[in-house]
């Protein structure tokens, strides 16, 4: 799944550590959704729609193949 | 960063693990003073096994209670890679006597394999998912 993660992020000026401590997580995990080797779950989508003010499917994107 | 139910895994788990270790060393004394018969072998048998559960108790917790999905799901996939380890030890020590083989196998093989596969996938893992730094992972 692709995502726009990184962009918005750096739109707002947040390390990924200032994410993931938003987000309660461990920055392995902010990079590794960034990166799209990690799926996050509903709850954590939502989560982080929340946090940037955005719909879940203007952060993330699913694959077209 | 750790967060406070890995941290108070770690912590728990080892001391269940110095438990076990203390059962353990308890038992072989124990048996080679007074070299037991009937159910004294089982009790003795049964008593190191009883901090491994434990620590598979705390496994359950962890995940359980562990806020980040993400360790969740990696512990998830070494504690599949330690089990797939150890199916595969009793399948190939079951095959191996089938087909003829009067040897055996070093006791708690399955317990050495289970560990070896579980901390080679997290080795594994950790390095798949290495953080770069701050300024390297804003600039790809």
């Amino acid at each position: 799944m692709n995502n726009r993660l990184r962009v918005l992020r750096a739109e707002r000026g947040w390390s990924q550590a200032d994410l993931a401590t938003k987000l309660e997580v461990s920055r392995q995990s902010v990079n590794a959704i960034e990166t799209g080797k990690y799926d996050p779950s509903l709850p954590l989508a939502f989560r982080l729609a929340k946090l940037f003010g955005k719909r879940i499917e203007e952060i993330f994107e699913a694959d077209t193949q | 960063m750790e967060t406070a139910v890995s941290k108070r895994f770690r912590k728990t788990s080892f001391t269940v693990l110095g438990f076990y270790f203390l059962t353990f060393f308890a038992c072989i004394f124990v048996s080679d003073r007074i070299h037991p018969t009937g159910a004294a072998i089982w009790i003795l048998a049964t008593l190191p096994v009883l901090p491994i559960l434990g620590v598979i108790f705390l496994m359950g917790r962890y995940l359980r209670d562990e806020p980040d999905e993400f360790k969740r799901d990696t512990t998830v996939r070494c504690i599949l890679w330690g089990t797939a380890g150890c199916v595969a030890e009793n399948m190939f020590a079951g095959y191996l006597w089938i087909f003829g083989w009067k040897g055996q196998l070093p006791p708690f093989m399955g317990f050495w394999i289970f560990f070896l596969f579980m901390m080679t996938a997290k080795l594994f893992y950790k390095l798949q998912n290495k953080v770069p730094s701050e300024a390297l992972s804003d600039q790809r």
